[in-house]
């Protein structure tokens, strides 16, 4: 995506060339003896105000890739730009700073919230954190974040065990809302929620994206729910980004095998949709010591002798619909 | 009353006492279940779907739980009535369980091969090297590749997939009648529940067994069930066969259901999901009258007051509701 970099208005968040290896040890002297390639060169550029959708299965990367834009984790080799600058060489004052506009919320209301702070005080760590130091200003903004996620003003001294799970994952919410943050990267932020609950906190990220023009990196296992969400979508499977698309063109027209796969596989909600499934075989392979060549080969039904010896780039194949697949478009059950 | 049923719960009600409070798990609730079919159990967490599988497989821990009332008729006999040495030969053998985690539910200090022997044993009688024989034909009968090798491993050397075609080779190695599979593909990936999926759906057409399917996937139910009971707050509210109940959803809950979750390829034209109002009861204060009144949308006065009972719509299609009363 190189070509990516000449448009005039630069990305809010680019990723170039991303790759995170964590060290596996063993032996007597517990030297490294392997790494698990868990993000293995990921370009991705996220847009001002858009939500960018990144689905794959466990242990394919998505969840390190964010963390990684965080910096809770260092990259092992490549660069992330936030509004064009790198921001790998921050300090750490620098890097606190920045966190005011990059925020996460995570995947389980249950431990991502300290069990004996109230809400008051784990909604205004944040504001604490970054300088607002008097108590009563402090509670002003609090008060007003419960309200635009949607609790009210009784919850305030309240602590996480006398919440649902919604209620809790509204405060995430509220936590990562905190400071006005640019992205906010929702890592799971619905999947452990009862579907008439994941529904409304869908509704209020969407509303309050319109409402503050927050831009969203939208990490998800669950298709449906991604694309619902998103703008764009980004396919991972074993630390690659395989496709990327609109998610509407993502939708009807995938091009990438693992893609096609991923869609049939999701069950929907209606009977009469006889399913014309194409299952794959086996399971992800370890990324430990992830397949030689194109990763997806050794499940992909349309692989050739080349795709096990070769890696397949991230090519645009059609406008703004990236694939990394040697027979893109010739391959598949659409075609 | 024995006509061709092979499960038939009856009023079932399964309280837990817990701080003094008696709470109403399973409320008088009545299933049932012919042979060869596929009844799916959707809900929410705590709307009691787990309880009414734990009460079928006598394994509802007494106390703080006890049956309070109903039955249970399985194959002719009420299983509540059973003492706990014939439930014992009954579960496993005749009625067996898949769960939802694979990994907490099979013993980590045991080979998989020894644990499902230890079944097969259990229930009849063989020689050790009969065992292993019908552990590997049950290994493959779930699709393990390998069976002779795979036998010795231990849950720990399997993929989360693996381990629950070990759970499926487990609970259909006695060839049961009826199968009640919690929730068993929620843990996993999509392309592996796939798999799963089309895997029980085979085992049932070779094996004419029933299964009882629990899960909160409205996706998953409309490919693997044909009647569908949705419960609430420890009452079935909604229960049809599974085309009428996605075409013609009729309980303000159900509706409510269908329409929140997002469906692949709807896109943009879904830009707000429906969202049901409020969260779902605690057992420990619910509301009067219908216990969906307080989030419903078309609540009455009347619905905050008496509770609706089961109306019969005809075609086998019941809803509690007084707005079809």
């Amino acid at each position: 995506m190189g070509s990516a970099n000449k448009k005039p208005n630069t990305p809010l968040l680019e990723l170039q060339d991303i790759v995170k290896h964590f060290p596996v040890t063993g032996g007597m002297f517990l030297r490294q003896i392997a790494s698990v390639r868990a993000v293995d060169g990921v370009n991705l550029e996220i847009r001002e105000g858009e939500t960018l959708g990144l689905v794959g299965e466990s242990g394919c990367g998505k969840s390190t890739l964010g963390r990684l834009i965080l910096r809770l984790e260092e990259p092992t080799s490549g660069d992330i730009l936030f509004r064009g600058e790198s921001i790998l060489g921050y300090d750490k004052g620098q890097m606190r700073a920045l966190r005011r506009e990059m925020q996460i919320i995570f995947q389980d209301p249950f431990s991502s919230l300290n069990p004996r702070k109230n809400v008051a005080h784990i909604i205004g760590e944040p504001l604490y954190v970054h300088g607002t130091t008097k108590r009563r200003e402090r509670e002003k903004k609090v008060l007003r974040l419960l309200e635009v996620v949607g609790l009210k003003k009784e919850h305030m001294r309240r602590y996480p065990h006398q919440f649902s799970g919604g209620q809790r994952q509204r405060i995430g919410v509220a936590r990562a809302l905190a400071l006005n943050p640019k992205l906010v990267i929702c890592d799971e932020a619905v999947s452990a929620l009862d579907v008439s609950i994941q529904a409304q906190v869908i509704n209020l990220l969407q509303d309050l994206q319109e409402e503050f023009g927050l831009t969203y990196l939208f990490i998800s296992h669950d298709l449906s729910v991604v694309e619902h969400i998103s703008n764009r979508i980004a396919v991972m499977y074993l630390g690659k980004v395989v496709e990327l698309a609109d998610s509407d063109t993502l939708y009807k027209d995938p091009i990438h095998p693992y893609t096609q796969a991923l869609l049939s596989a999701a069950p929907v909600p209606d009977p009469k949709r006889m399913s014309k499934r194409t299952t794959l075989i086996g399971d992800v392979p370890s990324p430990i010591n992830p397949p030689l060549g194109c990763r997806f080969h050794t499940r992909c039904p349309f692989a050739r002798d080349t795709c096990s010896r070769e890696a397949p780039q991230l090519n645009e194949v059609q406008e703004n619909h990236f694939v990394a697949c040697f027979f893109a478009g010739s391959v598949g059950i659409k075609s | 009353m024995a006509n061709n049923l092979l499960l038939e719960i009856r009023n079932l009600k399964t309280y837990f006492e817990i701080r003094g409070a008696l709470l109403k798990a399973v409320d008088d609730v009545s299933l049932s279940l012919e042979p060869g079919q596929t009844l799916g159990l959707v809900g929410e967490s705590g709307c009691g779907k787990s309880v009414t599988a734990s009460s079928v497989m006598g394994l509802v821990p007494i106390p703080p739980g006890k049956i309070a009332g109903g039955k249970i008729i399985f194959d002719g006999v009420d299983l509540l009535t059973l003492s706990e040495s014939r439930m014992k030969k009954i579960r496993g053998n005749q009625i067996s369980m898949i769960f939802q985690e694979p990994m907490t539910s099979l013993n980590p200090v045991f080979t998989v091969g020894d644990q499902v022997g230890e079944v097969i044993r259990l229930h009849q009688r063989h020689s050790r090297r009969e065992t292993r024989h019908l552990v590997i034909k049950a290994f493959r009968q779930v699709g393990i590749p390998a069976p002779e090798s795979r036998i010795k491993e231990y849950p720990h050397q399997m993929s989360g997939g693996m381990r629950q075609r070990v759970m499926i080779a487990m609970a259909l190695a006695c060839h049961p009648k009826l199968m009640i599979a919690d929730e068993p593909t929620t843990a996993l990936d999509v392309t592996i529940q796939a798999q799963i999926l089309e895997l029980m759906n085979k085992l049932k057409k070779e094996t004419a067994a029933s299964i009882m399917f629990i899960t909160h996937d409205l996706g998953v139910i409309a490919e693997m069930a044909q009647r569908v009971a949705v419960m609430y707050a420890g009452k079935v509210v909604e229960e049809a066969d599974v085309e009428t109940l996605f075409e013609d959803p009729k309980h303000p809950y159900t509706v409510g259901l269908l329409g929140s979750i997002p469906v692949l390829g709807r896109g943009k034209k879904q830009r707000r999901l429906q969202t049901i109002s409020g969260v779902v009861p605690s057992l420990f204060n619910l509301p009067e009258g219908c216990l969906f009144s307080e989030r419903c949308s078309e609540a009455r006065q009347e619905c905050g007051r008496v509770a609706p009972q089961l109306v019969d719509l005809g075609n086998g299609h019941i809803v509690r509701c007084h707005n079809y009363g």
